[in-house]
């Protein structure tokens, strides 16, 4: 066995040993609590989070949130999409489910059970991507949308709902998927502004 | 000797009968159990989909609209484009507010429990949440210009004007019939069979001309008034929405929900419990 595979097995131990010894607290009220919160790192509540952005500024005329909203919005879709072709191409026990059943599996596969899906994490992903895209526009976004992923992702492992390197790879995920959209989004934006920026405010 | 078969002949019977209204508070209760029974993420991204998609009355009514010389029977004709999202949003199976009050109701009505209600007011929640967001999305994009021409948008803009013709109040007694008559439209389609289209059509064209109030595609109206900057947040949400939520909440699962219960109850005795 070469150094890199003992290197790459020892990171594995450690990622699941780790895993399962936090997920031991997940009957713990404190982390029933936390992970409850944590539920705004779900597809629904970051979507909505999205489009109240977008609406609040149109009420608001805040040109600022409305942009960040449509972004947060691409890049949430973005990053999902990408998770989910990786979550549908390997199969991984949840930890909780590999306490409950004493085996895990984590290779190549298709199983769309929600308790095979672990890798990689989906609110992680969601959560750092729409942090990220929040905080390109909208000023003063930035900080508590970090530390707001940064909950959703530390949630996980302790409910025992991902590992480490879920987490790991579903914050590359969002990260990469909202860079990616915003370089097209920078260029996009500016010309649908310009043709907003020709509709009259109120008319009729 | 052989005994004739007369099986075949009363199933071809049987097919032909319309359903009676047992048959039909089955059929809609056991649509509603299935509603109930979805994912929130499920509920939530068809209500966000019916949402956006009912704006397209709107975009056919202001179409017509524009199209149309200032007489006293253009209402009439505008209103045509009135149940374009319907037909979308109905036969797309997607989750309209306004058809759960019925189907969501009768659940919680034959069997009422404390599961049952929480799961009634969870899907009400989240169905009338992401239908709210995704109006808002779409009237966004007409308030920027972004769907279809100026003068489309002014047209729009024009015919959801209608709306603030109402008080709070005239709007709450207004949206109880348009709830009433939605139940009616889930009630009814699992009779429509082939002709879900015509009665879809039928039953919304009714309720454009009457002038009721529907809080989703009234939503979409009163989300583009405010943000181009024509009604206030507080008239928009206290006086033009709010209304029309409780008085459409009222008309289909208040009064038709009940009704449609009561004619059954007595004759249901157990027997398609299941």
């Amino acid at each position: 066995m070469g150094k890199i595979e003992r290197a790459a097995k020892a990171v594995a131990t450690a990622d699941r040993d780790v895993t399962l010894k936090a997920a031991e607290q997940r009957d713990r009220p404190v982390v029933k609590a936390t992970g409850l919160l944590a539920e705004i790192g779900d597809q629904p509540q970051l979507v909505a989070t999205s489009i109240g952005t977008a609406v609040i500024g149109l009420i608001a005329r805040r040109p600022d949130m409305i942009r960040g909203g449509l972004r947060m919005l691409a890049a949430h879709a973005a990053a999902t999409f990408v998770k989910s072709a990786i979550k549908s191409s390997i199969d991984r026990t949840r930890p909780e489910q590999a306490i409950e059943d004493g085996k895990a599996k984590f290779e190549p596969g298709d199983s769309d059970d929600h308790e095979q899906t672990s890798f990689p994490s989906g609110h992680t992903a969601g959560a750092v991507a729409v942090a990220r895209a929040a905080s390109r526009d909208i000023g003063g976004a930035g900080a508590p949308a970090a530390v707001i992923s940064g909950m959703v992702a530390v949630a996980q492992p302790l409910t025992g709902k991902h590992y480490l390197s879920d987490l790991v790879v579903g914050a590359a995920v969002g990260w990469i998927s909202e860079a990616l959209v915003s370089a097209v989004f920078d260029r996009v934006a500016p010309v649908i502004e310009a043709h907003v920026a020709t509709a009259p405010a109120t008319d009729a | 000797m052989s005994t004739p078969d007369r099986t075949a002949p009363q199933d071809d019977v049987d097919d032909l009968k319309a359903a009676d209204a047992k048959d039909l508070h089955r059929a809609v209760r056991e649509a509603g159990q299935e509603e109930l029974d979805r994912p929130i993420s499920s509920l939530f991204f068809s209500g966000l989909a019916a949402g956006m998609a009912i704006a397209s009355s709107l975009i056919a009514e202001g179409a017509l609209h524009a199209a149309l010389p200032d007489t006293p029977w253009r209402t009439l004709i505008v209103s045509l484009g009135y149940p374009i999202g319907f037909l979308v949003v109905i036969l797309g199976r997607m989750q309209l507010f306004t058809e759960s009050t019925i189907s969501a109701t009768l659940p919680l009505v034959t069997k009422p429990s404390g599961w049952a209600l929480r799961r009634t007011l969870r899907l009400w929640a989240v169905v009338l949440g992401a239908n709210l967001l995704g109006t808002a999305l779409a009237a966004g994009m007409i308030a920027a210009g972004l769907l279809g021409s100026s003068e489309l948008r002014t047209a729009m803009i024009e015919v959801s004007l209608g709306i603030t013709e109402l008080s709070a109040g005239a709007t709450f007694v207004n949206a109880i019939p348009a709830g009433f008559m939605i139940a009616i439209l889930a009630w009814s389609l699992p009779n429509a069979r082939g002709q879900a289209f015509q009665v879809i059509a039928a039953i919304t064209y009714v309720v454009a001309i009457g002038g009721f109030s529907h809080s989703v595609v009234g939503a979409v109206e009163a989300w583009l008034l405010l943000f181009v900057g024509k009604t206030g947040v507080v008239q928009t949400l206290g006086g033009l929405m709010l209304p029309a939520i409780l008085g459409n909440l009222l008309g289909g699962a208040g009064l038709f929900a009940l009704l449609a219960h009561a004619q059954v109850r007595g004759e249901m005795n157990g027997r398609d419990e299941n």
